[in-house]
């Protein structure tokens, strides 16, 4: 009995995944600390809700960021009391600066991204207005692994014979395919769209929904209307001082005719089972 | 002139004729070990003819996104593909050239009535049901005034009433102590928001230069947690909007 416990202890061992054992510890990037005039950077801490929100929630803060460079109107309103009590003097001022842009944003694109060592993920974003027609900046080399099939077919996410079907080409930068980073790195119409696995759902639909969201994203890139507020808030009252640093936005695109998407690359997350697809 | 009127009208003759488009479709039925083969067949041909569908229409895409404070609040993508779709003939199920491949070939086509007809159709835009007012309770989510009773560390209790105005103003009061003062903002996120407490009224018996954490529970309820100097936590309680 005990040993028909043991080998079934090292048959479940065997079964689980394997971490890529990967020394994740890269360089930033001079980007984030210094981008250029016509680049701008989002970022985002990880989410439950996987590297898709991650990504959009990056992408969307630098695109406000472009929106409020390129035109934005700006609102401020302090507010100062000063009053004396029996024995003392106290100072209360409120100083509330707004700032609202609504612009339409066409030919703004993924440039570069990256992950720091605490997986915070950084993305910088080229275009807009201003660097329409310019050559793109140059970007730093990065160190690359090859795809790991085995990693993939350890993973669980489908059944073998799903997994042995997914050919993935590119290389992998920070455990990730290159183009996630740097899509128009192999075509200059390049879009990744990123799908997570949902319950009960196939390999087929999860491809489906992955490949839309990748058009959403081209879609997006051309042409984009972006409503953003940011808020600051200065409160002093005497000794005491604090602030608060609010932003919203909303972003629409047009609705227009989409073209099929032409996949050019597919990768499936062995840890998360999202689904990431390269189109043009 | 006979011999141009039949050229011009067998051009006009094509120029309204149906399109109509060959479509193959595979699916693997390892992904569906729980289907029959009919439903199999459904699928694949759902697949052809969506396939079919969006080569003759074309496809609208549209995409809406609301954000608040670094955070993706409600992202829509609508994908509309529209028309009528017709086969020619049956359906022609095959196997696939991998094991468990299902592979179906239509031949599909719309009239030109039916182009007329899905291009007159409008297409909506993807809209975000009260973007406005899901921004307003990001930004409203703490205003208002909250009433309700703490545990302090040594075993009573105190009552809590702190109001948060529209303008950002925050005042705290502790009615059984008789004293109350000023609540200076520091971080506010989605669920939780840390001010420093200024105690501008009062006796002694009121912890001074503390630090007040609010927590989301849901609308109408709070967790409120006061901490002194040194960190240590002072009080607890739950708060209810009132």
């Amino acid at each position: 009995m005990l040993k028909i416990l043991f080998f079934l202890f090292v048959f479940l061992l065997a079964g689980c995944n394997k971490s890529p054992s990967v020394n994740k510890s890269t360089v930033p990037p001079k980007w984030i600390s210094n981008p250029s005039q016509t680049q701008s950077i989002g970022s985002s801490v990880p989410n439950f809700q996987g590297v898709y929100m991650q990504h959009m929630n990056a992408v969307n803060m630098a695109k406000s960021d472009i929106a409020h460079n390129v035109k934005s109107q700006i609102s401020s309103m302090l507010q100062n009391e000063s009053f004396v009590t029996s024995n003392m003097a106290t100072n209360k001022s409120k100083d509330k600066i707004e700032a609202l842009s609504n612009v339409i944003m066409s030919h703004s694109y993924q440039a570069d991204a990256h992950f720091d060592d605490d997986g915070k993920l950084f993305v910088l974003l080229e275009g807009g207005w201003s660097s329409v027609g310019k050559k793109p900046e140059l970007l730093h080399e990065i160190s690359t692994r090859p795809f790991d099939k085995q990693e993939l077919v350890q993973s669980r996410c489908y059944a073998p014979a799903v997994l042995e079907s997914i050919q993935t080409r590119s290389s992998l930068f920070q455990d990730k395919p290159v183009w996630f980073f740097r899509p128009k790195s192999i075509s200059k119409n390049g879009i990744v769209g990123i799908a997570e696995k949902e319950e009960k759902m196939s390999f087929e639909q999860q491809k489906r929904v992955a490949t839309a969201l990748a058009q959403a994203a081209a879609l997006k890139e051309r042409m984009l209307q972006v409503k953003s507020k940011n808020e600051l808030l200065k409160v002093v009252d005497g000794d005491v001082s604090g602030q608060v640093y609010e932003s919203f936005m909303m972003t629409k695109s047009a609705s227009t005719k989409v073209d099929e998407l032409n996949i050019i690359d597919i990768w499936l997350d062995p840890k998360s089972c999202e689904l990431y697809i390269y189109g043009e | 002139m006979k011999k141009a009127l039949l050229v011009l009208s067998l051009v006009g003759a094509l120029a309204l004729a149906d399109k109509s488009v060959l479509k193959t479709a595979t699916i693997n039925q390892n992904s569906y070990p729980d289907k029959s083969v009919s439903e199999l067949q459904e699928m694949v041909l759902k697949k052809a003819k969506s396939a079919a569908a969006n080569e003759i229409y074309g496809e609208d895409m549209s995409s809406a996104t609301v954000m608040a404070n670094g955070r993706v609040l409600d992202d829509v993508v609508k994908k509309h593909s529209g028309g009528v779709i017709r086969l020619k003939g049956e359906p022609k199920y095959s196997n696939g050239k991998s094991f468990g491949e299902l592979v179906v070939t239509i031949e599909a086509y719309a009239t030109d009535e039916d182009i007329k007809n899905a291009a007159s159709a409008n297409v909506s835009e993807a809209q975000i049901d009260d973007a406005d007012s899901k921004i307003e309770k990001v930004k409203r989510g703490f205003y208002g005034v909250w009433g309700g009773f703490a545990m302090r560390n040594d075993g009573s209790s105190k009552d809590v009433k702190i109001d948060i105005s529209d303008a950002g103003e925050a005042i705290v009061a502790y009615p059984l102590q008789k004293c109350g003062g000023d609540l200076i903002i520091q971080e506010k996120g989605i669920s939780l928001v840390k001010f420093k407490e200024k105690i501008v009224y009062g006796d002694s018996g009121c912890a001074r230069d503390g630090v007040v954490w609010l927590q989301k529970v849901n609308d109408t309820q709070v967790t409120y947690t006061q901490f002194g100097k040194d960190g240590v936590e002072l009080s607890k309680g739950t708060l209810y909007r009132e």
